[in-house]
């Protein structure tokens, strides 16, 4: 089934002369375990929609999907459980909750959804072991380094049984080096089953990606399988290129 | 930086049917509220400190307003009813034995009025039980011992002065010489000066108390000596009531203050609150910690109220006793009042906080997750029934002065403060009218009021309220103050008192003393 599908969707801001066409008409297919990256310039829709597939935004036309259910039958309450469940977001800015440590962070969507706090609390430990954060898990956001922080966010987006990973400009402010690292650990998820969409200006990490999606005033201009990425240099000996 | 997941990290599943997380997603919402608190409480320190205050003086306030007039069992001790007799009476010996005969155990107080010598201040020698069973709460020892026989003698500290006695001082009075072996204090009634001789050694008593527990009918004959404890009518307008009238009314308006406090707040974290949501949280917990944190400020407000009235009581306390002219003990504090304000406190903070958290899910998660301030809420055409109810309010004074009737004027002042409310927010637009042609720094200021008044307006009424209580309370006072006829007016020429008819209120007797 796929994971998440995006039928003609548009999305207009605005009324009468100051309206703003952000979307027109997009369809999208994500499957289970690809990567899809979304690159355009400013303006071109990519941000919204990233919140429209994540269900923190209604569209003005058009129908989204999550895993065959339509977002636009789901009450508040539905979408609000949608994105505890399924649906994990990345922000540029990490989006962490001040005074709360890393490992609570990461914990919090489980325990809204009513997982007991101690067993939310060890699943969040072990996701950031995971990341190699295990011995930061007690600190809180502000004692992180921005690299760290992005992977207590990534930690907290797929915790869980998550099965859609939106990231919005996951590596804007990150160094190139754990701008990489960032996209690895999104590329790891997606090689277990998570379907990803990542909005980013840099085609060096869209290289990431299973498939590029450009998009110019809100439509999808140009869909492509990008070359092979850094890691084929890894995993085809042999070729010498 | 080298990482990799090496397998999905696993969480158990979420039982079903907790469509809003139950009872972890409510102790992991009020865990991060606290949190905040502790983290930004510096930015509540304005309502925190009015909870703080207002809490604090009602405690005091209501203490000292109870504790001030003398304790309801003054006279009585621990009996229910006593019976009074001006000595000498050929039949008192006869009456007290049937008082005795019909209601059991009696205490007998015997008294012996003596001028103080070159004063016009009098004194007792009192003869009683120390140990009587209804009399020791009128009697405690201050130093030494009761005295145990005839020529013993225990004085009060005001007579130990006058008479320049001490423990040890032998004193002849009324032709008796007793050595003093103690220095006593009657606890209800510090005024009360007095020399406590051994039960039946007051040989010519002027007058003689009988304590007693008494039930049914008196005695014949007996009925015009009784009085039964708690006899007087209860007065709603007591000091309790009007404490809580005022912790009330002092409530609202810091609720009204608060809600200004706690919006702005609400902005401040709306970012926060865009990122909790954006992760699964429903409005109910969105809510949840915009009440979790009025909840917070309120419990806070009342613990440090409540620390801080009590520090304050006791230090008060003794100066209260010499001016009350009783003992006080340490706890006999109001506590249902004081309860009520702890109460009140928590739920004025949370009261004020509703409005904010409605607002804030409201507002779209992309919006708060932009952090961009919400536009400015459009005002409800308020000022055409705030015009009106202040017309309406002004009429029931008129009634009331013309009527006499405290109901009119109750629910005129009712009626003026919701005028108050409705208004405030007009006056703000009107204000920053006015403003136009101030320096840009007020004019600013006045403008982000106006566009903002949904919010400010009620700090505004908070703001008008109190002045009028303030003005209420000064002019009511200067105008009872200055009438001659006011039995509570301080204004009699020290050689004149005054009495009140409880049946005719006009008729009041201004007796000059002679």
């Amino acid at each position: 089934m796929t994971t998440l599908e995006l039928r003609g969707v548009s999305k207009t801001y605005g009324e009468g002369a100051a309206v703003v066409q952000a979307l027109s008409g997009v369809s999208l297919s994500v499957e289970p375990g690809a990567m899809v990256a979304v690159m355009g310039p400013s303006g071109s829709g990519k941000s919204t929609l990233l919140t429209i597939a994540g269900s923190l935004e209604e569209p003005t036309s058009g129908e989204v999907l999550i895993d065959g259910a339509s977002l636009s039958r789901m009450s508040r309450n539905g979408k609000a459980r949608l994105r505890r469940r399924s649906i994990g977001y990345v922000f540029q800015d990490f989006n962490l909750l001040p005074g709360l440590t890393a490992a609570e962070n990461v914990a919090l969507p489980l325990e809204l959804d009513g997982t007991a706090s101690r067993r939310a609390r060890t699943a969040g430990k072990r996701a950031l072991d995971d990341l190699g954060l295990g011995e930061r898990a007690d600190r809180f956001p502000d004692q992180l380094s921005g690299g760290e922080r992005q992977r207590v966010a990534i930690a907290r987006a797929v915790v869980g049984e998550r099965r859609l990973l939106l990231a919005d400009e996951p590596s804007g402010a990150l160094d190139s080096v754990n701008g990489e690292a960032v996209m690895r650990l999104v590329h790891e998820a997606c090689k277990r089953g998570v379907a990803a969409v990542v909005v980013t200006h840099d085609a060096q990490l869209a290289s990431w990606a299973d498939r590029v999606v450009f998009l110019r005033d809100g439509r999808i201009v140009d869909q492509t399988a990008p070359p092979a990425g850094p890691e084929s240099l890894l995993t085809s000996p042999g070729q010498i290129p | 930086m080298s990482t990799g997941l090496r397998e999905r990290p696993a969480a158990p599943a979420p039982p079903a049917g907790t469509g809003n997380g139950g009872v972890p997603a409510f102790r992991a919402v009020t865990r991060w509220a606290w949190r905040m608190f502790r983290r930004e409480w510096r930015q509540q320190l304005l309502v925190l400190a009015l909870i703080t205050v207002a809490v604090a003086a009602t405690i005091i306030g209501a203490a000292v307003a109870t504790n001030t007039p003398p304790p309801a069992n003054a006279g009585f001790g621990t009996a229910r009813a006593m019976a009074t007799f001006q000595a000498p009476d050929p039949h008192l010996a006869s009456q007290i034995a049937v008082l005795q005969h019909r209601f059991g155990r009696v205490d007998v107080i015997e008294n012996q009025t003596f001028a103080i010598p070159g004063s016009i201040n009098t004194y007792q020698v009192r003869a009683q039980n120390p140990h009587g069973p209804y009399g020791q709460p009128m009697l405690s020892l201050v130093s030494g011992h009761f005295p145990a026989g005839p020529g013993q003698v225990a004085v009060t500290s005001g007579l130990a002065s006058d008479f320049g006695l001490r423990i040890g001082s032998v004193w002849h009075q009324g032709g008796t010489a007793r050595t003093v072996v103690g220095i006593v204090q009657n606890p209800q009634s510090l005024l009360d000066e007095f020399a406590l001789v051994a039960p039946g050694q007051v040989h010519n008593p002027t007058q003689v108390t009988v304590l007693f527990n008494g039930y049914g009918r008196p005695p014949a004959g007996l009925a015009p000596h009784i009085t039964a404890a708690g006899s007087q009518t209860p007065n709603v307008v007591n000091p309790k009531t009007i404490s809580v009238a005022g912790l009330v009314v002092g409530m609202l308006l810091i609720a009204l203050v608060a809600v200004g406090g706690f919006t702005v707040l609400a902005q401040r974290r709306l970012r926060s609150l865009g990122m909790l949501a954006s992760m699964g949280a429903t409005d109910r917990h969105v809510r949840l910690v915009v009440l979790a944190n009025g909840a917070v400020v309120g419990v806070a407000g009342a613990i440090l109220g409540a620390v801080l009235g009590l520090a304050g009581w006791l230090a008060y306390r003794p100066a209260l006793e010499q001016n009350a002219h009783h003992l006080i003990g340490t706890f006999s504090l109001p506590w249902s009042v004081i309860g009520l304000a702890l109460l009140l406190a928590v739920v004025a903070a949370v009261f004020a906080a509703w409005r904010p958290a409605r607002a804030i899910t409201r507002i779209p998660i992309v919006t708060a997750l932009s952090g961009r301030p919400a536009p400015p809420k459009r005002v409800r055409r308020s000022a055409v029934p705030g015009l009106v109810l202040l017309v309406v309010a002004f009429i029931l004074f008129g009634l009331s002065g013309t009527n006499d009737g405290l109901g009119e004027l109750a629910l005129g002042l009712v009626v003026l403060i919701v005028a108050v409310i409705l208004l405030a927010p007009f006056c703000l637009t009107v204000l920053a009218r006015l403003g136009r042609r101030a320096p840009i720094s007020v004019r600013l200021a006045l403008r982000d009021l106006s566009r903002y008044r949904a919010r400010s307006g009620s700090a505004l009424a908070a703001i008008s309220i109190g002045i009028l209580i303030a003005v209420i309370i000064s002019v009511t006072a200067a105008a009872r103050y200055g009438n001659v006829l006011d039995y509570a007016g301080p204004n009699l020429a020290s050689n004149s008192s005054s009495s009140t008819r409880p049946t005719a209120r006009a008729a009041v007797l201004t007796v000059p003393e002679t």
